[in-house]
């Protein structure tokens, strides 16, 4: 498991759930701490499947505590600051954001932590089937909602 | 799938740059759990004597079969040698039992069976080099074939091994190197012994009773590998101070 590489994983899953960076970066760090102190694991190459696991409970843990409200007004500052056809990445992360929590998840794991079906599938809990349906299902609404704004053809 | 949408839809969940993950990583006391860095740490912790011990047995009977005149009497006398390279590698296996230290090793990080089962494919991998090395130098010397060459130096090595695990699963000595050293012997002797009334038993019509008692040496060195990390996997805490 190359650590790096995993930590820019999970901080970005955990910020997708809590849209606080520093908060996202505490739990990061506690899934970590997590997951190589403890003695219950066996090595039986599931690794991301647990490590997103630890973080998916600890994520939900901080949420029930402090309730997080997504600020969207943060994000549209950050997007400010990209290169290129900034206006079709506003609409597509806005066309995102419009798709259902779950929906969001898988996509979030499909296209940008790159998992596949079968580790999004012991992550979710859900059956390979459903995920590749649900993943088809979102970017079927992804693309109607970009038609609708004439940003994808 | 458009790439570009996959990209975008990818940037949609950028998230802000993570501030503390170099400090954070940098501080982590991780351990590379890439399981070849596993088997080399564990390889490290085998001690030298045991590498030392069974490369020199191996340079041995190299200079025995390559100095003995009869061939048949060089490959009896290497196989009375490698039931002592079984011995090296029990000796190896069974040293947490042997320093009571199997209670301290089942709370650590890898249960014991794991780390048991890692150092016996070490030595394992280890005395299969050094056994290929010997039969492909020994079958140019002796001009047998190497199937033959292998049923007759394996068997006693293989019957050492099961024999030694067995008492260590059935019986529970404070101190398995004596039996271990006893098993050895014994298989070493019988060796030389039936080789007294003549190379008779190394003939081809006997070669059938060699495939079975190989076969026969195999199954119970698997069923008695199996007993040894079950035996390990229930070790009941403390057991040897009651005992």
């Amino acid at each position: 498991m190359e650590l790096q590489e995993q930590y820019d994983k999970i901080y970005r899953y955990c910020y997708f759930k809590l849209r606080d960076s520093s908060l996202a970066e505490d739990i990061t760090q506690e899934t970590f701490l997590r997951f190589l102190n403890q003695n219950s694991y066996r090595d039986i190459g599931k690794e991301t499947a647990y490590l997103y696991t630890i973080a998916k409970n600890l994520c939900m843990n901080e949420y029930q505590k402090r309730k997080t409200v997504i600020s969207s007004s943060e994000e549209l500052e950050e997007i400010s600051s990209g290169q290129e056809d900034i206006e079709t990445r506003i609409a597509v992360k806005e066309a995102v954001h419009t798709l259902p929590a779950d929906l969001q998840e898988l996509l979030m794991l499909r296209f940008s932590n790159e998992l596949s079906l079968q580790e999004i599938t012991r992550i979710t809990g859900i059956s390979r089937f459903a995920v590749y349906r649900k993943i088809n299902l979102a970017m079927k609404q992804l693309k109607q909602s970009l038609r609708k704004e004439d940003f994808y053809e | 799938m458009n790439k570009k949408l996959r990209s975008q839809i990818k940037a949609a969940f950028e998230a802000p740059i993570p501030e503390r993950k170099d400090a954070f990583v940098a501080n982590l006391n991780y351990s590379d759990r890439r399981p070849w860095s596993f088997y080399i740490t564990q390889a490290s912790y085998i001690r030298k004597r045991v590498w030392i011990l069974s490369g020199a047995l191996l340079l041995f009977a190299l200079y025995i079969s390559f100095f003995c005149n009869e061939n048949i009497y060089a490959i009896c006398c290497v196989s009375a040698l490698l039931p002592f390279l079984a011995l090296i590698v029990i000796t190896e296996l069974s040293r947490s039992a042997s320093f009571h230290m199997e209670e301290l090793e089942l709370s650590c990080k890898y249960s014991l069976p794991h780390v048991i089962l890692a150092r016996m494919l070490i030595l394992g991998c280890f005395n299969l080099i050094l056994f290929l090395s010997l039969l492909l130098l020994m079958s140019g010397k002796t001009g047998d074939s190497f199937i033959r060459l292998t049923l007759y130096l394996l068997t006693p090595y293989l019957l050492t091994c099961s024999c030694s695990l067995a008492v260590m699963n059935h019986k529970n000595l404070l101190d398995y190197s004596i039996s271990n050293i006893g098993i050895a012997g014994f298989f070493s002797f019988i060796q030389l012994l039936i080789i007294l009334p003549g190379p008779t038993l190394y003939e081809n019509h006997y070669l059938s009773g060699w495939i079975l008692l190989f076969l026969f040496s195999l199954l119970l060195l698997l069923k008695e590998v199996r007993s040894f990390i079950k035996h390990k996997e229930v070790l009941q805490w403390n057991s040897l101070s009651i005992d």
